[in-house]
């Protein structure tokens, strides 16, 4: 099942550098924080999964919310004049990392059990 | 393959799109400044200002000591004609009676909101000019750059261009001649000062006993045309 979904990364890479129309500079900002808040719902998708707590519906909202409220967020601080900008990366960043640690962990439990499991 | 796996499947879709688009357009574009290095580039463009504004200042010095210096040399004729020369060119700066003319479409504070201003182009620049010309104007600066007789006004994208310098509003247009007939050549029915002032630019008209008007900055280069000698 993972195979297929790393798949699907690879192939969105690839349709994505082939696409015949470039993004316009001025939204090149935008996109980026919204590509953050993406990855920290992929993230908090693969947590949610190894913890068992999983929602699809959660983790698909989840996704189109956050990257469009990241995005929108920019958006407004340029508008202002305040680097909100920023203060989206900063949030994200730590979710992402927080999200990552606790992956690490369970797949470090896991992989120790298993060990166990295979010395008994 | 599991609804879950296909989520997840098409997040990562999605979002491999999303990153190699960023990267494709970030590569393409090395000249985008995000907003932490405006302040780099405004500092780096004030040094490139003054630089230019010292070697402006350098040639006209320049010229004036190359002139100077040969006048102790020249019979009174010749020093005549390299006068004439000098002034017809735009080689050096002059000063004279005439006219300081002003114009100004800036959007007025004043107006009620909504009133639509009329924001002057190269052509309206040109005739305004030509019409000095006519009135018998000797010298002409406008906003501080010398017109020569190969002097361009032009437009590039919503700024005027003259000598290739931009110029931007108010325009302030100097004029060497005989004050009262430039005045009332420019106030004649029909003319461009008429058309403006209908349009709602702002126009001042102030005559003056002494008019400087500073030299021409740029370069003389004759690449094509030689001296024809005399038939």
């Amino acid at each position: 099942m993972w195979f297929i979904v790393i798949l699907c990364l690879v192939i969105g890479v690839l349709l994505g550098l082939q696409m015949p129309f470039m993004v316009p500079i001025f939204l090149t900002k935008y996109l980026s924080v919204a590509i953050l808040a993406g990855l920290d719902s992929l993230f908090g998708g693969i947590r949610a999964n190894l913890e068992g707590n999983f929602d699809r519906v959660v983790l698909l909202t989840g996704f189109i919310t956050n990257s469009l409220l990241a995005a929108g967020f920019a958006y407004i601080g340029d508008l202002l004049g305040v680097a909100l900008y920023t203060a989206a990366v900063f949030v994200f960043g730590v979710r992402i990392f927080d999200n990552l640690a606790i992956i690490r962990r369970i797949l470090l439990t896991l992989i120790r059990k298993q060990q166990t499991e295979a010395i008994i | 393959m599991t609804k879950n796996s296909a989520a997840f499947a098409i997040i990562c879709l999605i979002l491999g799109i999303m990153i190699s688009a960023q990267y494709r357009s970030n590569q393409s574009s090395p000249t985008y400044f995000s907003p932490d290095r405006w302040a780099e580039v405004a500092i780096q463009t004030e040094h490139l200002q003054n630089q230019h504004d010292s070697l402006v200042n350098e040639i006209v010095s320049l010229r004036y000591k190359l002139y100077d210096s040969d006048a102790a040399t020249k019979s009174q004729a010749v020093q005549e004609m390299l006068d004439k020369a000098n002034i017809a060119a735009g080689a050096t700066c002059v000063t004279g009676p005439g006219i300081v003319l002003i114009l100004d479409d800036r959007p007025n504070p004043q107006q009620q909101e909504g009133a639509i201003y009329y924001a002057l182009t190269y052509w309206n620049i040109l005739s305004v000019i030509n019409e000095l010309n006519a009135a018998g104007a000797e010298c002409i600066s406008i906003n501080g750059e010398r017109i020569t007789a190969s002097s361009q006004i032009s437009n590039q994208q919503t700024s005027i261009l003259v000598n290739q310098v931009p110029v931007t509003s108010p325009y302030e247009i100097r004029a060497i001649g005989k004050a009262k007939t430039l005045e009332s050549s420019l106030n004649l029915k029909g003319g461009e000062v008429q058309a403006l002032t209908i349009s709602g630019t702002r126009i001042q008209i102030q005559p003056s006993e002494k008019v400087e008007i500073p030299a021409y900055s740029g370069e003389f280069v004759f690449q094509y045309a030689n001296h024809a000698p005399a038939e």
